[in-house]
């Protein structure tokens, strides 16, 4: 077992480093997934490992594209410091959220949080000669790497796909960390957590405001990827999409959100190419994941390789 | 030297009156036992003693200081511990993380987030320590629903431990336990250290009068009587009202 | 003058709509404790009917009496097949599976219907307008405001005076307690979430004609029924109803004098109350 993590951290690296081979065209769905696998990894923080459901989530991805776009296409800031400014976007807006959203639980929780994310939209749909409004803001110029620019689809799946590798590795040492076995601790039973002596609404917040820094930066990496915003991002029906990716590739492991990203999208990707009906396989897929494999793909397998592993002892 | 001490403890919801006018005080290494029947308020006291409940007047001060609306982390961090009625474990856990962080929670450093290993073994230390102390020894890495009931109340008690604290409040320990387990639990609180004090609800008449040092009866919300044990069985008016034939 | 009589029966239009949808929602979780995010979907599927029968008929009466069975059907089955096997893993399973149900009906809706949106007329009976002080209002309007306080006051009547009414509030109050007394929970269950949807399908009735037929109106018709639901407190009839009012008072003023701001009004609205009373004006604070 100890071997087997490793194994496939190594055989992720060896993947990610094989897909510019498979072409432009397919470099990017890769480079997309990877995206929202950073999104939804950062949700699951929220829901898989200190237990809150948020339902705003978006907000904290958009508000960072839009941190790029706009700082490049209004004020011609480069690339690399709008995506530090729409990193640190990111994390302000989630602690001013999270500071209040902290304060209830549940379903309020649940409300409030898409409440937010709800009146970041409206704004942005208002302030159009910031956002562009329902058009969106074009003309942003991706900016350059060892001086190559990301307009190359190669080089800027490589920025996207170590910024994937970085975020998982932190997710993963954060799980296993003090501050991580809080957030679980607090996700099993948060009012046993507060008896023996932790202030829970502190490490909420705390969470909340890490797993916003994390969205804002593939919020940041879809600027690059994109080079276009508009209103969409910012639309609850994208926290939605990010619950489906979490469920679905199971909110117990930091990795699993990432498999449901891609699920998601390759799904979306191969049912749009035959007729418009995604949302109802989605939909499908989603209830039949809830019903029968409460765990998610990826925790499926991975309890499923722990038994097998544990038999062979 | 007095480490609890509750002055005119009131508590009303509305019409309802829980808590009248209750004092009550724990000294240093005191075995504290406050019984009386269903409803008279035991529970309700000790979650204002422990920050869950906000009374309505009066005060309840530790160790000099005023706690009454301290919320339960503090209370925790200041030197009082407890246990649940029903058992409140973290169930995803094994049986030592279930210690460990209640262990980690006392030392903080919380935020060195990305390290740690090393504090991590001390942690883990202490957990088997107290665990050993509570004598729950067996495969520490079970997780907590293979426990037997008994087990779990043991490990009830092992996380409240794992704070040092100077005052231990035990809501029903033996609750929902057999003869044998009882037995064993009543070894388990006399073999606690003689500095830590006590302050136990309890039904169970056999408990009450191994351990207590002190008994105080509770009836209707109010304190009927506090005393030692010969006071509390030769009182009247508990007997009339409690003791009567349960012994 | 007229103008301010114009915005109230506007809010009072908007007010009777959002009730319906948030009476089924405020029960529906009162009772099950199951927030149902598909309750918009209901909404649509109802406006997409009753606009089918329209075609098909061309009787709005018609469509007003059956336009909600569709909605009923489809969460009798709902309800039946995935919410009921899922009692036993919580509240947020449950949740999670409403959300799914989204996705789903609205590629139905999609399906069945097509892309386009769809437009109604109002029936000649309530067509053309009526003067008020000044002020010409619709006579469909007003026939729609009348509609929904006659359907407040029979859900009233059924919760406070009938027998299922009596059920439903014992459940409400403590389902274990009410099993305990032999009524049938699951069944009653079944039959919440069934008036619920239909609730919801009878506003999107009434609504076609006003708001028209497309989809989206899932989305858009749920939001503020959840602000509703929220401001009013989960469970509670007489919460719907005032915040109903409230929040359609608030959203239709908001977006007639301060047309900046007008789509910050109601989630302002329902952060100030979530943060000062979460469990709502008349909601119960459950632990």
């Amino acid at each position: 077992m100890k071997f087997l993590r490793p194994a496939v951290f190594v055989a992720l690296i060896a993947l990610l480093g094989l897909a510019p081979l498979a072409g432009d065209y397919t470099l990017g769905i890769v480079a997309e997934i990877l995206i929202y696998g950073i999104f939804a990894m950062s949700l699951g923080l929220l829901i898989g490992f200190t237990g809150l459901m948020s339902f705003g989530h978006a907000a904290f991805f958009g508000i960072s594209t839009y941190t790029v776009i706009a700082l490049g296409v209004h004020l011609g800031i480069s690339g690399w410091w709008g995506m530090a400014a729409g990193i640190c976007v990111s994390a302000l807006a989630a602690a001013f959220v999270g500071l209040f959203c902290i304060r209830v639980s549940g379903i309020p929780f649940l409300m409030l949080t898409m409440a937010f994310s709800q009146l970041l939209f409206s704004v942005a749909l208002k302030w159009r000669n910031v956002t562009g409004g329902t058009d969106g803001l074009t003309g942003f110029v991706r900016p350059t790497l060892f001086g190559m620019s990301l307009d190359d689809a190669v080089m800027r799946y490589a920025v996207v796909a170590v910024g994937f590798v970085l975020v998982l590795s932190f997710l993963w040492l954060l799980v296993r960390s003090p501050l991580g076995s809080i957030f679980i601790g607090i996700r099993d039973n948060e009012q046993r957590m507060r008896a023996i002596g932790y202030p829970v609404q502190r490490f909420k917040f705390l969470a909340f405001t890490i797993a916003g820094t994390l969205a804002g930066v593939g919020g940041a990496l879809y600027a690059f990827f994109n080079a276009f915003v508009s209103t969409d991002i910012l639309h609850w029906a994208l926290s939605g999409d990010a619950i489906i990716m979490v469920v679905l590739g199971g909110s117990a492991t930091v990795f699993g959100p990432a498999v449901g990203a891609a699920i998601f999208l390759l799904l979306k990707n191969i049912v749009s190419s035959h007729n418009e009906y995604w949302m109802l396989w989605i939909g499908a897929t989603f209830i039949l994941s809830v019903m029968f494999l409460r765990q998610g793909v990826w925790g499926f397998l991975v309890s499923f390789a722990q038994s097998a592993v544990g038999k062979r002892k | 030297m007095t480490l609890l001490k509750t002055e005119n403890l009131y508590k009303a919801f509305g019409k309802l009156e829980v808590t009248r006018d209750v004092n009550i005080s724990v000294a240093k290494g005191e075995r504290h036992v406050i019984i009386g029947p269903n409803g008279a308020g035991k529970t309700s006291l000790v979650h204002q003693l422990t920050g869950q409940l906000q009374p309505t007047s009066g005060r309840v001060l530790f160790k000099n200081l005023d706690i009454t609306n301290a919320t339960p982390d503090q209370i925790c961090q200041m030197g009082i511990g407890r246990t649940f009625q029903k058992n409140n474990l973290f169930r995803s856990l094994t049986v030592q993380e279930n210690v460990r962080l209640a262990v980690q929670a006392k030392q903080g450093g919380w935020y060195e987030c990305l390290r740690g290993v090393g504090i991590r073994t001390a942690q883990l230390e202490r957990a088997n320590h107290i665990l050993e102390q509570i004598q729950l020894t067996h495969d520490l890495h079970r997780p907590v629903s293979s426990l037997s009931y008994g087990e779990q109340r043991q490990l009830e008690i092992a996380i409240a431990m794992a704070a040092e604290p100077q005052l231990l409040l035990l809501d029903e320990p033996t609750s929902g336990m057999s003869l044998a387990e009882t037995d064993r639990m009543i070894e388990l609180l006399r073999s606690l250290p003689s500095s830590l004090a006590l302050l136990m609800i309890e039904h169970d008449m056999k408990v009450v009068f191994s351990l207590a040092d002190t008994i105080t009866v509770m009836y209707y919300g109010e304190v009927l009587a506090s005393g030692t044990p010969q006071d509390i069985q030769s009182n009247s008016r508990v007997r009339e009202v409690y003791l009567g034939g349960k012994h | 003058m007229d103008f301010i009589i114009t915005q109230l029966i506007n809010s009072l239009v908007f007010g009777s709509l959002l009730f319906m949808m948030a009476a089924g929602l405020s029960l529906i979780f009162g009772l099950m404790n199951v927030v149902n995010i598909a309750h918009g979907s209901f909404f649509m599927l109802g406006a997409f009917t009753a606009y089918s029968i329209m075609q098909w008929s061309g009787n709005f009466w018609l469509a007003l009496g059956v336009g909600w069975v569709p909605s009923v059907i489809a969460a009798i089955l709902i309800e039946r097949f995935f919410i009921k096997p899922l009692y036993n893993r919580g509240h947020l399973d449950q949740v999670l599976l409403t959300f799914g149900f989204i996705y789903v009906l609205a590629d139905v809706t999609h399906y069945l219907w097509g892309p386009d949106i769809r437009n109604l007329s109002p029936p000649e009976s309530l067509s053309g307008v009526i003067e008020i002080a000044g002020a010409y209002i619709p006579r469909y309007r007003l026939f729609l405001v009348a509609f929904g306080g006659v359907v407040a006051a029979l859900l009233w009547w059924f919760l406070e005076r009938s027998r299922i009414g009596a059920m439903v509030r014992a459940g409400v109050d403590d389902a274990a307690t009410a099993a305990g007394i032999g009524i049938n929970v699951p069944l009653l269950f079944g039959c919440i979430f069934a008036l619920g949807a239909g609730l919801a399908g009878l506003g999107g009735v009434v609504a076609s004609p006003i708001l028209g037929v497309y989809l989206g109106m899932d989305i858009e018709i749920l939001i503020p029924a959840f602000i509703v639901v929220v401001v009013g407190g989960m469970g509670s009839l007489r919460g719907a109803l005032v915040a109903s009012v409230l929040v359609a008072v608030v959203d239709t003023f908001g977006k007639a004098y301060f047309p900046d701001y007008a789509l910050f009004m109601i989630y302002l609205l329902m952060v100030v109350v979530l943060l000062t009373r979460p469990q709502g004006l008349f909601g119960i604070a459950r632990g």
